[in-house]
């Protein structure tokens, strides 16, 4: 200890500055701030392999399809091959699937926040799926409050994250249903969140599937239907903003997504 | 004849696409490398080249750049692995009438070639 102290009195000699005593406090925030850094370092270059890994990935997968679809071009293939190439192919549209999802997920492109209605980008995004749901059956109900204040955002992620959580609901409800999509403003401990949340009455989820929703790759729908990162990408980009997603649901009766998002202090720069 | 050069460093791909369009009526002719390319686009005289963009050594929008010299009305389909939206900007700028994904779509491809080939027809 003590030369661990002698250490930190040198620079002091050289400088004449003497160096103050950290508290506990100090130090425990130090470290936090440098495991941050070192994480989202890691994190950035597991993101430039991985977009690295997936366009490496399509050369070959790209040969593997085209010679099922060349053997798929012969007249003489006999029925039961025909059906092995056939799911060859089926096979190749998960992976292609998986690795756009990789990318997006990994994606390094800086992130642009800026000021916005949180409601403008919902009607934007359901201005995109509004079809999908009429012909799905789903009746679509709007609460959005007037007024609401601006949060902070990269337009096209918030996007994201309500896209992916209506087209979740929308599985959620194959023989159709209703959808309420709601903005409001909530305040907790004197700081405002503007709240969206997505309620469907679908299937709804267990209890033990709830637990490991927004695990990466958890997914409880069929192999060719989902990839099981639409829901981590969506906590990594609210979380990302401060924000909180949460998910409250009753098995047969249906699931609300909630959505809680800053309102920034005025003055306060993205 | 409709003679077409496939650029791409991955033998197979070369070698899968040369078989296909064979098939389909075409001359393909093929070329592992930019200077290779570069090389039978003054040789050969194709109408269309398929052109990959990712490539060692020099890249594919570089054999965009100087095959488009070199020739200016020959038809340019850039394929490429993931859709990046500057770089098929580029591509369209530097003269490419076309870009497609992979994994290729073979029949997709191959209509698109034909229609390239139907326009400078026409011309």
């Amino acid at each position: 200890m003590k030369a661990k102290e002698e250490r930190q009195r040198k620079p002091a000699a050289k400088t004449g500055v003497i160096p103050r005593k950290s508290s506990p406090r100090q130090n425990r925030w130090a470290k936090g701030a440098r495991g941050q850094l070192i994480s989202s370092e890691k994190l950035a270059s597991l993101g430039r392999l991985t977009a690295g890994a997936c366009h490496e990935i399509l050369n070959p997968l790209s040969i593997i399809s085209m010679q099922a679809q060349l053997a798929l071009a012969s007249p003489d293939l006999e029925p039961p091959l025909r059906e092995r190439f056939q799911g060859i192919l089926e096979q190749v549209q998960r992976i292609v699937t998986i690795t756009d999802q990789l990318r997006r997920f990994s994606r390094t492109e800086p992130v642009i926040q800026t000021n916005m209605q949180v409601d403008e980008v919902i009607e934007e995004t359901l201005s995109l799926l509004g079809r999908e749901l009429q012909l799905a059956n789903i009746h679509l109900q709007k609460e959005l409050a007037q007024g609401l204040p601006e949060i902070q955002a990269d337009r096209r992620q918030l996007s994201q994250v309500f896209l992916n959580l209506i087209s979740n609901a929308k599985d959620a409800m194959p023989q159709g249903g209703s959808l309420t999509v709601s903005a409001r403003v909530k305040g907790v401990n004197g700081k405002k969140t503007v709240e969206v949340s997505f309620s469907d009455t679908g299937c709804g989820i267990s209890r033990e599937n709830l637990l490991k929703l927004f695990e990466p790759f958890f997914t409880t729908k069929p192999q060719d239907r989902g990839t099981g990162l639409g829901l981590s990408i969506c906590r990594e980009i609210v979380e990302s903003y401060d924000g909180k997603i949460s998910v409250e649901s009753t098995e047969g009766k249906g699931s609300t997504f909630r959505v809680e998002l800053p309102v920034p202090v005025k003055g306060e720069r993205p | 004849m409709k003679k077409i050069l496939i650029v791409d460093d991955e033998p197979l791909t070369c070698q899968t696409l040369g078989e296909f369009f064979q098939g389909k009526g075409y001359e393909p002719i093929t070329a592992s490398g930019g200077e290779e390319a570069l090389s039978k686009v003054d040789s050969e005289k194709p109408l269309v080249m398929l052109l990959d963009v990712r490539m060692p050594g020099m890249d594919g929008m570089e054999v965009l750049a100087r095959a488009k010299e070199k020739n200016p009305s020959l038809g340019v389909i850039m394929i490429t692995g993931v859709v990046d939206e500057e770089v098929i900007h580029l591509a369209r700028q530097m003269g490419a009438d076309d870009y497609i994904t992979k994994p290729l779509d073979l029949n997709h491809l191959e209509k698109n070639v034909w229609l390239k080939i139907l326009g400078l027809m026409a011309n």
